[in-house]
């Protein structure tokens, strides 16, 4: 039976997709399931850096398409993780250098040899979005709490389900659950009402995220990550596992005090 | 609706909110007669859907004189149609309504944007060809979520099963429903003489609402509020007035 193709994408830029797409395929390696990730952002190619693979890249997804290189010689196997493969996305060629069909053709390929193919979808709705999505069985929205972001889901998940794949499902990134509390900011329940779709999966914001990011490390194998843990959650989703949803509470700020301390002063 | 195709379409016949509409040609290269002629065609056509109908009768900047005005009139009575309105941009043309006893009105869209007609919905290009009657009455019903960058034109009434998302556009003829959070932007009544549109949702919290000629901005004030129940907007005296949506409890109380 061939892998499952899923396209992780996003409208709106800087979002965590790239994150995203890094953690959630070692998820699945750890999960023990063989994974190819896919950098479809040609020309701002970045999947490699968060990965830490970018200087074992020889071949790359534009190569393989027009004729180059074959398709394993483009994939880089991760070291640390043989299960984990690489496509990365050509840097000096642009979006159009790849059309739909041959971008479907390609994620086709690598499912006979995968179990999944996570498709990193760049930002925007253009020929870009139209590639990363060509071959998808399943696409994945991430969005964060911000108005801004969630207009552009709403307007990406729009454009997937006139493209006549199934309804997408959504990623809630770098949720800060102090400011959902003050009411600061909008709340996972506001973001599902009003984008209507099945949430996967809800990220809290982490700064070990920028950290593992930065060193090319996933930030899955950071055991007190909640972030890491969220990723992992998503990963045993995707295998159709029921997990609930982690609580988001960060005891930081002080107890209210109460009506009797007031009184007394305490 | 213009005669660029090989047949023209002199007539054009149309449900809208406030009843049918008949819009009649005011190109003075076609001759009146032949309009009349194309008319009696196309009533003849739809009889049995047409007959003792109630139609508004748009004119452009047609002039007519007595005689012509009498043979519109004559075509209306053979199929025992009442005439509601004369709608003429010409003051001799709306003074032989008035001689004939018929309200008569100047044209809605001649001090705002053109009536909207929804392109590729129903009318003379839908896959039966010629223009039918009953593809034009018809409401269009949406079972799913209207999203970003969405924009749905109809020419009648529009009812969504679901929410209308910021960024998403509804444009109808007619009256529209939404059976769940407005958050976009609707316009209603568009047709030309859509005063009577209405606009209701469970939940009313537009960016821009629009009926007929008025457009009024969403409150922002008032776009949080949870309280705020099932509305409906309707146009009062020239301004788009929100009122309640619910029954009356009071009924069953009494």
């Amino acid at each position: 039976m061939p892998g499952k193709v899923v396209t992780i994408t996003s409208g709106k830029g800087g979002v965590g997709k790239t994150t995203t797409t890094a953690n959630l395929g070692t998820a699945l390696v750890l999960q023990g399931k063989k994974v190819a990730v896919i950098d479809a952002d040609i020309g701002l190619r970045n999947l490699d850096v968060v990965l830490g693979l970018e200087n074992r890249i020889v071949y790359d997804l534009v190569d393989v398409v027009e004729g180059r290189a074959k398709l394993r010689q483009a994939l880089i196997k991760d070291k640390r993780h043989p299960e984990l493969a690489l496509l990365p996305a050509a840097q000096t060629r642009d979006k159009n250098a790849v059309s739909p069909a041959q971008m479907a053709d390609l994620t086709n390929q690598l499912a006979q040899d995968f179990d999944f193919v996570l498709v990193d979808s760049p930002a925007g709705i253009e020929q870009g979005f139209k590639n990363a999505i060509a071959g998808a069985d399943l696409v994945l929205i991430v969005t964060t709490p911000e108005v801004s972001a969630v207009r552009d889901a709403d307007r990406i998940i729009g454009l997937v389900e006139a493209a006549e794949l199934p309804t997408p499902q959504l990623i809630l990134n770098r949720i800060k659950p102090a400011m959902v509390r003050r009411g600061d900011m909008l709340s996972m329940d506001d973001v599902k009402d009003i984008l209507a779709i099945d949430l996967i999966g809800i990220v809290p914001e982490d700064e070990q995220v920028v950290v593992s990011t930065n060193r090319g490390e996933a930030v899955v194998f950071d055991q007190v990550s909640k972030a890491g843990k969220a990723y992992h959650n998503i990963a045993r989703r995707l295998l159709g596992e029921k997990v609930p949803f982690q609580v988001l509470e960060e005891p930081v700020e002080p107890p209210k005090k109460g009506f009797w301390a007031k009184l007394f002063g305490v | 609706m213009n005669a660029t195709g090989k047949k023209f379409e002199a007539v054009t016949i149309k449900g809208t909110a406030g009843g049918l509409l008949c819009r009649l040609l005011d190109d003075e290269s076609i001759e009146f007669s032949d309009v009349l002629a194309e008319l009696s065609d196309r009533l003849s056509a739809g009889e049995k859907f047409f007959r003792k109908g109630r139609f508004s009768v748009e004119l452009g900047n047609r002039s007519l004189e007595k005689d012509d005005f009498d043979s519109l009139l004559e075509i209306f009575n053979r199929f025992d149609i009442s005439i509601e309105a004369i709608i003429s941009g010409v003051q001799s043309t709306r003074s032989q309504a008035k001689l004939a006893g018929i309200p008569y009105n100047l044209p809605n869209n001649q001090n705002t944007r053109p009536a909207l007609v929804a392109e590729g919905s129903g009318d003379k290009n839908g896959p039966r060809g010629g223009v039918h009657p009953f593809d034009t009455a018809e409401a269009y019903f949406i079972r799913r979520t209207v999203r970003s960058g969405q924009v749905i034109k109809h020419h009648t009434d529009v009812v969504v099963l679901g929410d209308v998302n910021a960024g998403a556009q509804i444009i109808a003829g007619g009256s529209v429903i939404v059976w769940g959070t407005v958050r976009g932007r609707i316009d209603a009544g568009q047709n030309g003489d859509g005063e009577g549109a209405v606009i209701c949702a469970l939940s009313l919290k537009p960016t821009q609402l629009g009926i007929h000629n008025v457009v009024a901005m969403g409150n922002t004030e008032t776009l949080n509020d949870p309280e705020a129940g099932p509305e409906m907007a309707s146009l009062q005296d020239g301004t788009i007035v929100l009122d309640s949506w619910m029954p009356r409890r009071g009924r069953l109380r009494g």
